[in-house]
């Protein structure tokens, strides 16, 4: 029997997600209106340093060999709503400093001292005349990712010689190289660009190659995009497009988009998820891990393969050794069709597992997942005074499901302000339990996994987790949050009143490309505004 | 071949990092000689042990209950094992070094529900204020779209920038996640925290005291002078740079900057002040007993004065209780006498669970005991030691404090003492009738600061928050009386 709710939902959109806040949000992070599309307009462009990701990537890149040992670094902040990138959060710290200092150090050993390393990126012998000025000005193109000017040349060659009168040749190109990449131009993504209308900066071609770079792969540019930033073709948006197809081609754009997903969807919260062992004794940290890889996998297939409508209803999986059993199919790393209950993202294992407790699954969870992360909305917590441990499931009430259990929880109408909407998606996902085991009963009462999806813009009551991905997939809410979310990650901030008319063509671009997701990036980076950044006032 | 040698070679080994390794660099030959001369007054350090959950307030107080309304103290060197809290007693070998406070309160998480049910912030989640506060003692900063999160540089940082050494780690974070951090650089910015004592030890091996060499500097020698000049060379460059930045990118370019030349003083500066530092250090144990060796090594060789730990979780195994309870949910919200579903098997649980934490605190105690200082006394006499919970209890009291003050901070306190302060002050929020609480904890930062030489200092974090239910202000400024 499909529940209906028509007297709860203005009550459950009056949610705003603020407890005891008077009236509606405010949220700084929606973008505003688009007044006039026909004017261009730019949101902030803050400097950008190397996540932990990139900067491994980048010098791995650099080196075009296996990277020496080198620390780790400290990780990235993500929270809902951002990414590991995001511009602001990126600051150094002493610890950054330091551990950047080691890495520089051992990477300048094995450009100077491990053969092959060394034949790669110093172009002279020792004996040359000019050396120094040659291998700063070839190493230094790439580690600073532009031609360096003949002044920063002269500096850089200068300090070349100081080491190599002091030490040696090799311990020259250690330094040297060791410098380069404790300097701002290496460690940051400084966009100082040409030509200054008073409004906007365009950037210079190998800024531009840069952008492309960290956002399809999150590293630096490989040669042929060097050389179109050398030959001056990035200005023509018509060649981005060429080369962000040619890109998207190459396994690092397949690594980056999979670390996108990770991140937008949380692909990996269910590593750090315990379940009873008593209960789901098949479950282990190996379990865990596969199912955040196969999620990321599927994402990626989809988003190279098909379109955003299939992450909600494909059944392509690619099931490893691990997640065989609990899927109940036979292992198929290179991907195979999963059975009918698990179709889209939101029916694997990282999810499931993933917004749930040890002992059971959590409906608020997977609701509020479903509003932040698929909805792009803000939820508030609940009250300080709200009990938010899981409900019991007492013998004297007799058998309960979890569903009821968490009904009886949140019956108040003050907890049924938001969680009418916040269960009327998590609801939806009874039929799965806290290890994302599929169940048809529960506490031996049949599951009751129907619900009432509000606010995604096709509103409408469904049953089972099948049919409320279903909607998501057909869901305009759903849609521009995937746009939105792209737009994050691409900027490295949260959308800003400057990016509104920008986002909303992007949104509609996407929907007219019925949600083709690598279209998808085309679209963002051959906008004129990709080529430029608003201009700020110097110091 | 010295003890020294042996170690560092058999800890690189472990790490995978052979001999030689580029994370292991001779400090000779970088400029004259790295030790200077001895200073007979040891440094002032602190040390942050956070544990997560707060405590059972009938098995961890000491207090009289006869005199609730009235300031006291109990001597606690004249009193026998038998005589402390059930949760306190592995403390009791260090009794001539501790300060134990009771009925502190967290009065600006307090007040910050009160801002968040008049609408400024939407999240009054308490675990999360508390956890933002504790360090800080101010606002949370109320992301959209997010939990709230410290809201303003937290005290070991401010600590650390007043008495961290040119060339030195001015404090490190190391230890696990509880939930939020409560380390911060700035409002929002976590301040990074080194889980693995692999790496913490990996950061400190550069300021070790160099191996003796026979001979001139070799060519590694002068090679780690160069990584000085490597660094003067980056620094420059920035220089270059900035001007051609707005304001706020330019901020956070010359904060950089200034840790380039700082760190670049490690290579070609500084030096040695520790009066006892012995490198040999061989990390056994599981890991928060190598945190506790490696905070050992770092305060005597006086490589940081300034240190947070926090506390790994407990695996239920570790205090005795079964593995089906959850340690949150069952355990600790159902630990103490008024919850909705207290349970006295609950509560002997979250004891047993602080015990555990108890007999921890106990070691780190015992291993800075057991460094002696050239003036005389050991680490411990010249460092202080705080024991902080984010909550008072498992059911989010948020009065009630428990304060674990050990070590002598260099002389500053008066140990060997449990200290009661009566509730005097309205509570800034209640959900129901107003009642008095104990003062701020506001007060112990200040103490903290004072502690560590800051004594022009007279506040921390927010300096007043307002009584919701008179509308008047409370003052947060002073030190916390009665501690020296």
């Amino acid at each position: 029997m499909r529940r209906v709710f028509p007297t709860f939902v203005l009550l459950a959109l009056g949610c705003s997600g603020e407890i005891g806040a008077p009236t509606g949000s405010t949220d700084p992070s929606a973008a505003g209106v688009c007044r006039n599309p026909d004017v261009l307009q730019l949101g902030s462009a803050p400097v950008r340093r190397l996540t932990a990701n990139e900067y491994r990537n980048t010098l791995e890149d650099l080196l075009g060999r296996p990277l020496p040992e080198i620390p780790e670094l400290p990780p990235d902040a993500v929270t809902a709503g951002s990414f590991e990138n995001e511009a602001l959060a990126l600051a150094a710290s002493d610890v950054h400093v330091a551990r950047w200092e080691q890495s520089a150090f051992a990477v300048g050993g094995q450009v100077a001292d491990d053969p092959e390393t060394r034949a790669r990126l110093v172009p002279c012998d020792e004996t040359d005349a000019g050396c120094a000025e040659e291998f700063v000005a070839s190493f230094g193109r790439r580690a600073l990712r532009r031609p360096l000017t003949a002044e920063e040349t002269t500096r850089y060659a200068a300090f070349f010689e100081e080491q190599r009168a002091a030490i040696d040749f090799a311990g020259a190109v250690q330094l040297t190289v060791t410098a380069m990449l404790q300097s701002p131009q290496f460690l940051y993504r400084l966009e100082i660009g040409g030509d200054l209308d008073g409004e906007h900066v365009a950037l210079s071609d190998h800024e531009v190659a840069s952008r492309l770079s960290y956002l399809l792969w999150q590293s630096m540019p490989d040669d042929e995009l060097f050389a179109a930033a050398d030959a001056g073709e990035l200005q023509d948006l018509g060649n981005v497009a060429a080369q962000t197809r040619r890109m998207l081609e190459h396994p690092r754009a397949r690594a980056a988009i999979g670390e996108y997903f990770r991140q937008w969807l949380h692909l990996d919260r269910v590593a750090g998820e315990h379940k009873l062992p008593e209960l789901v004794p098949e479950w282990s940290p190996a379990v865990a891990a596969a199912a955040t890889l196969e999620s990321q996998q599927f994402a990626e297939h989809v988003f190279f393969e098909g379109n955003l409508r299939d992450l909600f209803t494909s059944r392509h999986g690619f099931v490893s050794e691990e997640l065989a059993p609990l899927y109940g199919v036979a292992a198929a790393p290179e991907g195979t069709e999963l059975p009918a209950e698990r179709a889209g993202i939101l029916s694997r294992i990282a999810f499931l597992g993933g917004e749930a407790h040890e002992a059971n699954g959590s409906p608020p969870l997977r609701g509020v997942y479903v509003i932040r992360r698929l909805l792009c909305q803000a939820t508030g917590s609940p009250p300080a005074n709200a009990d938010t441990s899981p409900p019991d499931r007492s013998e004297d009430m007799g058998p309960m499901t979890n569903r009821m259990a968490f009904e009886e929880r949140t019956a108040s109408a003050e907890c049924q302000q938001c969680h009418t909407r916040i269960d009327g998606f998590g609801f939806g996902f009874e039929a799965f339990d806290m290890a994302g085991r599929f169940r048809t009963s529960d506490n031996g009462l049949p599951v009751d996994a129907s619900g009432f999806a509000i606010g995604i813009g096709n509103d409408a009551a469904y049953e089972g987790a099948d049919e409320l991905q279903a909607l998501f997939a057909e869901s305009p809410t759903v849609q521009d949050c995937a746009v939105e979310t792209f737009f994050t990650y691409a900027q490295g901030r949260a959308p800003e009143a400057g990016d509104s008319c920008q986002l909303e063509a992007l949104q509609t671009a996407f929907r007219a490309a019925d949600g083709d997701l690598d279209e998808m990036v085309v679209q963002l980076v051959t906008r004129p505004e990709f080529l430029l950044r608003p201009a700020v006032e110097s110091e | 071949m010295s003890f020294f040698r042996t170690d560092r070679r058999r800890f690189m080994t472990a790490l995978g990092l052979g001999a030689g390794s580029l994370l292991l660099p001779s400090r000779f030959g970088a400029g004259p000689q790295r030790t200077k001369a001895q200073d007979p007054v040891a440094p002032k350090r602190i040390l942050f042990f956070i544990t997560p959950h707060g405590m059972v307030p009938p098995t961890w107080h000491m207090r009289d209950d006869g005199m609730l309304g009235a300031d006291h103290e109990l001597d606690l060197t004249s009193m026998s094992e038998a005589d402390f809290s059930e949760t306190f007693q592995p403390l009791h070998r260090h009794r001539e070094k501790l300060l134990l406070l009771d009925n502190l309160t967290m009065a600006t998480s307090i007040a910050e529900t009160a801002r968040v049910v008049d609408g400024v912030g939407h999240d009054a989640n308490e675990h999360h204020l508390c956890q933002a506060h504790l360090m800080t003692g101010t606002w949370a900063v109320q992301r959209e779209g997010s939990t709230a999160i410290g809201g303003g540089r937290s005290l070991d940082m401010v600590i650390g920038d007043a008495v961290g050494q040119p060339g030195r780690f001015a404090n490190r974070i190391y230890g696990f996640r509880h939930q939020h951090p409560y380390s911060f650089l700035a409002a929002n910015e976590p301040a990074p925290r080194e889980a693995n004592p692999a790496n913490a030890f990996a950061d400190m091996m550069g300021y070790l005291p160099a191996e003796p060499t026979e001979t001139g500097p070799t060519r590694d020698d002068l090679l780690r002078s160069g990584r000085a000049s490597a660094l003067d060379f980056a620094a420059a460059e920035f220089d270059h740079v900035l001007p051609r930045l707005g304001a706020e990118d330019a901020d956070k370019l010359r904060r950089h900057q200034e840790l380039v030349r700082a760190l670049e003083l490690s290579f070609s500066g500084g030096g040695v002040s520790g009066v006892s530092c012995d490198p040999a250090v061989s990390l056994e144990g599981g890991e928060m007993h190598q945190f506790m060796q490696l905070a050992a090594l770092a305060f005597s060789c006086d490589i940081t004065r300034v240190i947070t730990l926090t506390a790994a979780g407990l695996t239920n195994a570790q205090f005795g209780a079964p593995d089906t309870l959850n340690m949150h949910q069952d355990i600790a919200h159902n630990s103490v006498e008024g919850a909705a579903g207290y349970d006295p098997a609950m509560a002997q649980h979250m004891t047993n669970y602080n015990r555990t934490y108890a007999e921890q605190f106990s070691e780190l105690l015992d291993v800075l005991d057991s460094v002696p200082e050239v003036g005389g006394g050991t680490l411990l006499d010249n460092t202080t030691v705080v024991w902080l919970t984010e909550l008072s209890t498992g059911t989010h009291w948020r009065d009630q404090m428990p304060r674990i003050i050990a070590g002598g901070g260099g002389g500053y306190f008066r140990t060997g003492r449990y200290v009661y302060y009566a509730p005097t002050n309205p509570t800034p929020f209640s959900w129901g009738a107003v009642r008095d609480v104990g003062p701020a904890d506001s007060h112990l930062r200040v103490s903290l600061m004072h502690a560590m030489g800051m004594t022009d200092q007279d506040s921390f974090g927010l300096d007043e928050v307002t009584i919701r239910s008179t509308g008047s202000a409370l003052s947060l400024r002073g030190p916390l009386p009665r501690l020296t």
